[in-house]
């Protein structure tokens, strides 16, 4: 089967991520395929398989970016299932978002409720690291 | 104490359980034994059984303690109930350390005295062990040492942080004066500049009183005919007894009606938060309780100025408002915004800010927000393995109430001796708090939850119903349980 | 100008408690002793007489002899530079351009610590 995706580029030197906006497509052999769906609604595990296997990186080395010394890029989209927040997400970003980090880090509230520029600040601390272990270096 | 109190529940008591073919003495006892013991924390009379077989460890090291206040004091005393030879030192500088702060809300409405409350350290402090009174200001985890502010340096093998916090009075503009400080002690530089006119908080114990006197001031202005503003704050920061906030005005209510004094008087809760309770079926509960009672309310604004000459409460106040859309997060951005809305008031009642104490905060053994950092379930800090902490100054989420502390004292007890065996640490704080929430003179709503943030009562009954029984465990069992059971390490 | 400031606090702390004689930090609620908070926070600009009126390093820059001044007017300028906890809230108080130096120096004492001060310095001759 095949699976859609999309990458963000990754620029050491602004630490500032930025969207390639092109759909790619990459085939999937039996035993792939059946890991895909197996993991498709487990989030960042469908991510750390896909990242980690050499036929993903292989087809990125040779058909996405044949050019690729030292390029660190990450994966935005995985078959419609997103993880842009994990690089664009702002203070000012949705209450979704919001929802998804507070659970993934699970930051409590200390007090009845907490000032979201808090939570915020919070939740791209921890993305400060989180953000470095989902990119791939191609170089 | 105020009898006529007791008479009144009494007879309310009596009445109640007539209706359910109940005498006094069963009611009692239900309440008595296991209520109390439920109340803080779920104890069951399996507890009683369970200290007669207490098994004491020959674990060995020189277990030092930083703080001798409810939660600092209770664990020397259990270490000293499970350990064979032990070697315990309690660094404590305030001589009313364990005065009874629970019923500093009790004070402030006028139904205890300041007496009622205050507990000297030095009658608290068990049997063999160390007393140093003085107070920890330098902090060497490296070393394995603290230095207090005569200079003593103390080394120890296990430390226990036990500081409690800092009520931060000198954040709010126009109460700089009143600095820094901790609910026991004199305090007269804050109440000095707190004054007389009006403004006050039960967080210190002799504010607690003053709080009675500048309430009673008011609702006899409201009683004259004159229209009273009545305003009572929730800051910022994390606090300790999150609803003591709310359990003053609840208590002014009852008083103001009580004197016929009602009509005139309006009473408005200002919170920094969004919600009234972080546990939704609470917070619907006191919403309610809300509406009854005819309080006004307004979410989020943050007392963050007073002016005193001209008795205007300055708060920021937030909102959020719908941003621009994100196109690479293919959702609307929200905007936080706020401004600065100025308050009139007759009688202002503040919860201050709150945070670690600064000594502790600066250390090494302090964190970005100040607080001790630690495992929250074993409450061992999580870069020192030979340090724990307890109580309001550990960064434990809802642990900042007396309830959660006799919870977390028996885990660290239990963690730090399998620690000094050299064995893992099994015991697990789930984040257990209780908040008896004072909803009227004679009424309690029994707020109890953990982390699953959900309602968690000990109890067959609907937690968010207000009873009598409430009332009268926090007001008759409550204390008594804590002096002789939580500090003598058993209860 | 910070960091200098930094590391000498912290290895006067440092000496004093390896010294044995009794330490004292500023804004910790304990009885002020503005000797020792002049010492720490003030002494190497203004020098231990309140005399400096320049410190090596910025040539620059130069202030007033402090020593002597009233002491209401020290304790009124070292709050207006301490300011609020949140700058956003308060303007910073940058009288004469030290705003950020004087702020730093202050942000630990309580009201009660610097009106000790403001004696101190009032006393100084």
């Amino acid at each position: 089967m095949q699976i859609e995706f999309e990458l963000v580029t990754y620029d050491e030197e602004l630490d500032r991520f930025e969207l390639d906006e092109t759909m790619y497509q990459i085939e999937l052999s039996e035993d792939d395929a059946e890991t895909y769906h197996l993991l498709k609604d487990s989030d960042l595990h469908l991510y750390n398989w896909l990242k980690e296997s050499d036929f993903f990186t292989k087809y990125i080395k040779e058909e996405v970016y044949p050019d690729s010394e030292n390029k660190k890029i990450a994966i935005s989209d995985i078959n419609g299932i997103s993880f842009r927040r994990f690089y664009f997400f702002k203070v000012t970003s949705g209450d979704s978002h919001y929802e998804y980090f507070k659970k993934l880090y699970n930051i409590h509230e200390e007090s009845d409720w907490q000032d979201r520029e808090d939570v915020g600040e919070e939740i791209l601390y921890h993305l400060s690291t989180k953000r470095k272990e989902l990119i791939l270096n191609l170089g | 104490m105020d009898n006529k109190y007791i008479d009144k529940m009494l007879s309310e008591m009596d009445k109640d359980l007539a209706k359910q073919g109940m005498s006094r003495r069963d009611a009692m006892k239900l309440a008595g034994i296991t209520g109390a013991g439920m109340f803080m924390g779920g104890a069951t009379s399996a507890s009683a059984a369970d200290e007669n077989k207490t098994v004491k460890s020959n674990a060995k090291g020189k277990i030092v303690i930083v703080g001798g206040g409810l939660a600092g004091m209770s664990t020397a005393a259990r270490l000293t109930l499970n350990l064979s030879d032990p070697d315990i030192t309690v660094i404590e500088p305030q001589e009313l350390s364990v005065s009874y702060q629970p019923g500093q809300t009790l004070v402030g409405g006028g139904i205890w005295d300041e007496d009622d409350i205050a507990y000297k350290r030095d009658d608290f402090v068990p049997d063999g062990v160390k007393i140093v009174k003085e107070k920890v200001i330098l902090f060497n985890p490296q070393e394995n040492k603290v230095t207090t502010d005569k200079g003593t340096v103390i080394s120890y093998d296990y430390l226990i942080l036990a500081t409690g916090l800092h009520l931060d009075f000198e954040r709010i503009r126009g109460l700089e004066e009143a600095g820094r400080a901790m609910s026991a002690g004199d305090n007269e530089r804050l109440l000095k500049a707190l004054g007389d006119d009006g403004i006050c908080s039960i967080y210190t114990a002799k504010g607690a009183t003053k709080t009675w006197e500048q309430m009673q001031k008011y609702i006899a202005q409201a009683k004259s005919g004159k229209k009273t503003k009545f305003l009572f704050t929730h800051p910022s920061t994390p606090v300790k007894c999150g609803g003591a906030p709310k359990k003053i005005m609840y208590l002014t209510n009852a008083r103001l009606k009580e004197a016929g004094a009602r009509e005139n008087a309006e009473l408005t809760f200002y919170p920094n938060g969004g919600a009234m309770f972080g546990i939704p079926e609470y917070h619907d509960a006191i919403l309610g309780q809300f509406k009854r009672e005819d309080f006004k309310w307004h979410y989020r604004h943050n007392l963050i100025e007073v002016d005193k000459k001209n008795k205007i409460a300055v708060f920021d106040a937030k909102w959020q408002e719908k941003g621009p859309w994100d196109p690479v997060l293919k959702d609307y951005e929200v905007i936080p915004k706020h401004e600065k809305v100025r308050v009139p008031y007759d009688f202002l009642h503040i919860t201050p800010p709150q945070l670690a104490p600064r000594e502790v905060a600066e250390s090494d053994l302090g964190s970005a927000k100040g607080w001790v950092p630690v495992n929250k379930e074993t409450l061992q800090h999580i870069r020192y393995e030979n340090v724990f902490s307890l109580g309001d100054v550990a960064q434990v989420p809802m642990g900042k109430t007396g309830g959660s502390v006799r919870k977390q004292y028996k885990v660290l007890v239990d963690n730090l001796i399998a620690l000094m065996n050299g064995k893992t640490l099994e015991a697990k704080y789930a984040g257990y708090t209780v908040c008896p929430l004072i909803t009227d003179i004679g009424t309690v709503m029994l707020a109890e939850f953990d982390w699953t943030v959900k309602p968690t009562p000990s109890f067959p009954l609907d937690p968010t119903v207000e009873r009598w029984m409430w009332w009268l465990m926090k007001v008759h069992a409550l204390k008594p349980m804590t002096m002789y059971g939580m500090l003598s390490g058993r209860a | 100008m910070k960091k200098i400031v930094l590391s000498m606090l912290v290895a006067s702390i440092g000496l004093v408690a390896a010294e044995g004689t009794v330490p004292y930090k500023s804004g910790l609620l304990l009885p002020p002793q503005a000797d020792k908070i002049y010492e720490k926070e003030c002494a190497h600009c203004h020098g231990k007489d309140g005399k400096a009126t320049s410190f090596a390093g910025s040539s620059r820059v130069s202030y007033a002899v402090i020593a002597g001044m009233d002491a209401a007017t020290v304790a009124k300028e070292l709050k207006e530079y301490r300011g609020g906890e949140k700058s956003n809230d308060y303007r910073l108080h940058n009288k004469y351009g030290y705003g950020s130096i004087m702020r730093s120096a202050t942000k630990d004492l309580s009201w009660e610590e610097i009106d000790a001060v403001a004696k101190y310095v009032s006393g100084l001759k």
